[in-house]
């Protein structure tokens, strides 16, 4: 099947950050539609389309937006979470790279459904040459009035501003982030009061991540049902995934939801890199549960179909790993990973991936004992579902799944029996 | 009231207001839910997550210190679930907890100890390397051991929004994130750079700690919690009388705590109460009565030293009694004030007796019109009028409540002051900053017309605006507290204490003045006036001989001081240490400190408190008031004297009306007993509008307003007669050697 290209549809313009090739492509259309129709109709529109968000939890974009209450005295915001940085997902980068301007209009959008009178963009400190790009190309919209005071005559003031974040994974949880963003440690916050009351400096505000803001043009120009149907029921649209690991082609492509996980490996990707068995596929970045070539076999890229073979779509980073990759390691990795990023807020996450890859160190070290597995087994339950934020679990998933589907994997780095002391002869 | 809700809690079923965080519920309840991050007061932060309980219809465990109770909720909090919740999270904190408890001071009292004992399993699973973190001395005062912490952040909440001082944060993340100082050089391991904890030093971090990581730097390493007798007193350092829990080890000071005290402070206490009592035990307190000769003291026999004393004071009370002064001082014990008064009235018959202070807190009881708040009414008042007085820098305890007031309740806080204290940057709603010393036109502006605002406004340099705001707010609040300094003396203080009357009785009004020593208004109760400074013009004329009890007025008032005592003939002092002014003496008596004694405190808040003896005293001291008795005694006059404290007290609730009813049973029942103040008349508006005027013309027009802010720890760093003899004072904010040895040796 094609590569569908709704996100990417500009990606192979020339000059694609210039707002001039944006208008000529029918940009900013969207906009005064939106600023012509009630608040009401775009969420209901944004609703209606089963926009899911994009950034790992899938909640159903409309709804997030319907929760803010549009009639409290306060400011609102709107906040763009473009600080990307789960292992393997790189789609968001793009995104803004060669087509901010969709995302500056989805905001834009987004912020009149809301009243929000100022958005952000949350950018990890490492895309610092994307900060360049986005500021440009808010500049150039500010200029063709479609940013700033009274936007196209419909008496709605917007701005954005671009923000750095500092280097901190947790902050892309969009607590943490608002955190970040208010100039506090980035430490998730106790829900509830979910963002949606009470979030930036306390006022209402949505977190969104950049890839769900850059599909709501799309949705406002050519209608929710067209949006909806390009996906499954459940899981409206495209999506994109990053695909790497062993395979031919990697890259990021966009597809539409529920589209066959092999499909992405054998079309877009083009096969196993070097005709390799698969062994297993990390399918919506690090943070989910591993599947193996089993389940991979039956999974489609929807939120849905995900869950049913154990594991979820996340934010669409496709990790394929073939027959030549040791499992133990793969999450060893990741571990040190988690370690390094827990903010130490609660004692779960901060002593249980401590703890956790202190074994793994030993395991590692060929000093590992079987009684080590099970003592990893237990600490995961103590930390699943137990930890301030999601990030424990993130810890959690990779490794209970590894020991699940790929144990031998982990047996083989075991000591096989105590050494014996024995007399030099 | 909110509503009320019905909820479940293991099968049974309770009440409690919607709203109210489930840890709470309960724990009110008496159902056990253990904790390390929930602390009543602070803000939640679910961090510990030793706090799970299974809420039916959630599907993951919910952290009761996070959770507000809801109608119908239905809640588990002992099930097989959640004690293994709970061991693993035990597991995981004991990781890298270094498990040194034979040597950590806490053992014993530790929040971590009993968790385990009650939760955890014995075995421990950790089989890997634990984390070692090197030691972190924040201050002169405290230490913190990064590897104890259980990061509850109790710490930190309790300096950001109870002190307001947001010295402590958290540095670097995961396993590695310990608590810190803000904003300061580190060395490549982030750690001991010398000491960098700016804050005001009270130690309350350290009271609030679960574990031993935060621990007392002066009291570390010197004793085990169960192998120190500890005794309930009142702090000796100012008027807001903390209790405080002495820890005594043999005959030594170890430390004071306030941990679980019920007292009117709770846990909160500042640098001085907390780290400025050691003097008690210092080693330069003066141990034998002493008799000058020539330039030199000669340690005597008490028998020599009253024979002595008695033989001068008769010689010169005989050619006129009142050549004879006696003055007290704000710090000694009722009981002492008491006996000295009557020594002066029933044993010389001299009327020229008093205390040195200069405050006019007499003056302020006669014209009181209503009564006098406690501290816990001033946490709960809605609006608050400070007029002077540096509560955050003098009276610690009086600045935490109305931090507390404005933080829990947005109470409507106004302050009058002619310093930018830290209390009207931070907390105040409403912030006159006025002229040095022109409170007087501020009280006016309320008594008198709104016309006359414009030249009371001009005479304060303040906004007519700002005063139009504070006179709409004082008139027209249905509740007030007014707080008033020590600045505020003479017809102005009068006029305030006027003032709730002249709002009209049906309001609510109470008041809060801020007395600067311990026992500042039980000493005037006592009939102890504030009138020394009116006495020393008299020295070496009317007035020849001077007993001086618990007095520095050499160091504290300088020159004059020191010039009219050596006109007198005849000088007596009762002392703890060889001051300026002991030095002047001719005769000086040992005395006992506050820890040595039996007595009792009247605070700012008039509330009576018990002072106990923790440990003996050194030598050959003795309490001020039986030195007194023991002098009569040799004087061969009558005073009524009694032979202790709890007898002496006896009489004074037997004379003084507002001490009726109060016993030292009862103290001991009820921690405070605030004295019953009978109310003034409300005089007439024109007549304190006249003694206003009076006041507002002395006002000197062209002095300036004082801009710079008040520096942290102007008064609470400040070192005295007493807490230049506590070491960790010294060494922190004492002078160098040779200025110590030039102020105690001159």
């Amino acid at each position: 099947m094609a590569e569908l290209k709704v996100l990417t549809a500009r990606f192979g313009t020339p000059n694609s950050t210039h707002i001039d090739t944006y208008l000529r492509d029918g940009g900013y259309k969207a906009l005064e539609k939106a600023l012509k129709m009630t608040q009401d109709d775009v969420i209901n529109e944004v609703k209606k389309s089963a926009l899911r968000g994009r950034g790992g939890a899938g909640f159903s974009a409309g709804v997030k937006w319907s929760f803010v209450p549009r009639q409290l005295n306060k400011p609102k915001y709107l906040v763009c979470n473009a600080d990307e940085s789960e292992p393997g997902t790189c789609k968001d980068r793009p995104l803004m790279e060669l087509d901010p301007h969709q995302l500056i209009e989805g905001m834009a959008i987004g912020s009149y459904a809301l009243g929000a009178n100022l958005s952000f963009i949350y950018i990890r400190g490492e895309y610092w040459y994307l900060i360049d790009i986005l500021e440009k190309a808010i500049q150039q919209a500010k200029d063709r009035g479609y940013l700033g005071k009274n936007i196209l005559g419909s008496g709605f003031d917007h701005n954005i501003i671009v923000h750095p974040g500092a280097g901190a994974y947790i902050c892309g949880e969009e607590t943490a982030l608002l955190n970040s963003l208010e100039g506090k440690r980035g430490h998730p916050r106790i829900k509830p009061p979910f963002p949606a009351v009470v979030g930036l400096y306390g006022c209402p505000t949505v977190v969104n991540n950049v890839e769900t803001l850059a599909a709501v043009p799309h949705i406002i120009n050519k209608g929710a049902d067209w949006y909806r149907e390009l996906g499954t029921e459940k899981s409206g649209g495209s999506k994109m995934f990053s695909l790497s690991g062993h395979v031919n082609k990697p890259g990021n492509y966009e597809v539409r939801m529920g589209y066959p996980l092999m499909d992405l490996i054998n079309i877009e990707g083009a096969g196993m890199r070097g005709g390799k068995k698969l062994k297993a596929v990390i399918v919506g970045g690090s943070s989910v549960p591993i599947i193996n070539a089993e389940a991979a076999a039956k999974c489609n890229l929807d939120y849905e179909s995900c869950q049913s073979v154990g594991t979820m779509l996340g934010s669409g980073g496709v990790i394929v790993m073939d027959e030549t990759v040791d499992i133990f390691e793969t999450t060893f990795n990741l571990i040190r990973f988690y370690n390094h990023e827990s903010c130490g807020w609660c004692t779960p996450c901060r002593e249980g991936t401590d703890w956790l890859l202190k074994i793994f160190k030993k395991i590692k070290a060929g000093m590992g004992e079987e009684s080590d597995l099970d003592l990893i087994l237990k600490l995961c339950v103590n930390i699943e579902g137990r930890s301030h934020c999601p990030l424990g679990e993130a810890a959690v998933w990779p490794i209970t799944s590894a020991l699940k589907h790929f144990s031998d994997d982990f047996k083989k780095h075991l000591r096989k029996s105590l050494p014996v002391l024995t007399m030099a002869k | 009231m909110g509503d009320i809700v019905n909820l479940k809690i293991n099968g049974k079923d309770y009440q409690a207001p919607k709203g109210k965080l489930l840890i709470e519920v309960c724990l009110e309840n008496g159902i056990h839910v253990p904790n390390f991050c929930y602390y009543p007061d602070l803000t939640p932060q679910a961090a510990c997550r030793m706090c799970l309980v299974r809420i039916e219809k959630m599907h993951k465990l919910a952290t009761s210190c996070t959770v507000e109770v809801g109608e119908g909720m239905v809640v588990h909090t002992e099930t097989e679930e959640l004690l293994e919740a709970r061991k693993g999270m035990l597991d995981f904190i004991l990781g890298n907890h270094p498990l040194d408890c034979p040597v950590c001071d806490k053992g014993g009292q530790c929040e971590l100890q009993d968790m385990v004992f009650e939760h955890g399993t014995v075995y421990a699973h950790y089989n890997v390397k634990k984390q070692a973190t090197p030691e972190w001395r924040l201050s002169p005062f405290i230490a913190y051991d990064p590897q104890r912490c259980v990061r509850c952040y109790r710490c930190i909440r309790e300096c950001t929004e109870v002190m307001d001082v947001n010295a402590l944060g958290k540095i670097f993340r995961g396993t590695h994130e310990v608590i810190g100082p803000y904003g300061l050089g580190m060395d490549k391991r982030g750690m001991d750079k010398g000491y960098s904890l700016d804050c005001e030093q009270c130690g309350n971090c350290v009271e609030i700690c679960p574990v031993g990581a935060l621990l007392s730097v002066d009291s570390r390493f010197r004793s085990r919690p169960w192998d120190m007798k500890e005794t309930v007193t009142t702090c000796t350092h100012c008027g807001d009388g903390c209790q405080i829990n002495l820890g005594v080890r043999g005959n030594d000071y170890v430390r004071v705590a306030s941990k679980d005290m019920k007292g009117i402070n709770g846990e909160f206490l500042c640098v001085k109460g907390r780290y400025g009592c050691s003097f008690i035990s210092s080693q330069e307190r003066i141990t034998k009565p002493m008799i000058r000769r020539g330039d030199k003291f000669e340690e005597v026999s008490w028998e020599e030293a009253l024979r002595f004393t008695a033989n001068k004071l008769k010689e010169i009370s005989a050619k006129n009694k009142d050549s004879v002064a006696i003055l007290g001082s704000p710090r000694l014990t009722n009981e002492s004030s008491f006996t000295l008064r009557r020594f002066a009235e029933k044993g010389l018959g001299t009327s020229n007796f008093g205390q040195v202070a200069d405050s006019d807190w007499d003056r302020f009881f006669a014209n009181l019109t209503a009564p006098i708040a406690t501290h816990n009414q001033v946490k709960k008042a809605k609006n608050i009028l400070m007029i002077g007085g540096d509560a955050t820098e003098n009276h610690p305890l009086s600045a935490m409540v109305i931090r507390y007031a404005v933080r829990k309740h947005n109470a409507n806080l106004m302050v009058v002051n002619s310093r930018r204290t830290k209390i009207a940057r931070r907390q105040a709603k409403l912030f006159l900053h006025i002229r040095p010393e022109s409170e007087a036109a501020i009280v006016a502006a309320i008594f008198e017309s709104e016309s006359e605002l414009a030249r009371l406004a001009d005479l304060a340099k303040v906004k007519v605006e700002q005063l139009q705001k504070l006179r709409e707010k004082v008139l027209g609040s249905e509740e007030l507290t007014i707080v008033v300094g020590p600045e505020v003396q003479g017809a102005t203080l009068e006029a305030v204490a006027q003032l709730a009357g002249f709002l009209n009785k049906e309001r609510a009004v109470n008041y809060l003045p801020l007395a600067k020593y311990n026992n500042s208004i039980g000493s005037v109760d006592m009939g102890l006036k504030p009138n020394g400074h009116n006495l020393m013009k008299a020295f070496g004329s009317q007035i020849q001989a001077l007993y001086l009890a618990g007095s520095n007025p050499v160091e504290q008032y300088g020159k004059d001081w020191e010039n009219a005592l050596r006109k007198l003939s005849f000088l007596a002092v009762a002392e703890l240490f060889m001051t300026q002014t002991a030095r002047l003496a001719d005769v000086v008596f040992p005395v006992n400190s506050f820890a040595e004694q039996d007595g009792t405190f009247t605070n700012n808040a008039t509330q009576v408190q018990r002072v106990q003896r923790a440990l003996e005293g050194a030598g050959q001291v003795r309490p001020d008031w039986m030195v007194i008795n023991a002098l009569a005694r040799e004087m061969r006059v009558d005073i009524g004297a009694k032979g202790s404290s709890v007898s002496i007290f006896r009489d004074v609730t037997a004379e003084l009306a507002s001490y009726n009813g109060i016993t030292y049973e009862r103290i001991k029942k009820e921690s405070a007993v605030q004295t019953t103040r009978a109310l003034a008349q409300t005089k007439d508006s024109s007549i304190i509008c006249k003694d206003l005027a009076a006041e507002c013309s002395k006002i000197n027009t062209s002095a300036e307003l004082n801009k710079t802010n008040v520096a942290q720890g102007e008064g609470l760093f400040r070192i005295g007669t007493m807490t230049r003899h506590s070491p960790v004072m010294q060494e922190a904010f004492g002078e160098s050697k040779e200025e110590k040895a030039e102020t105690v040796n001159a």
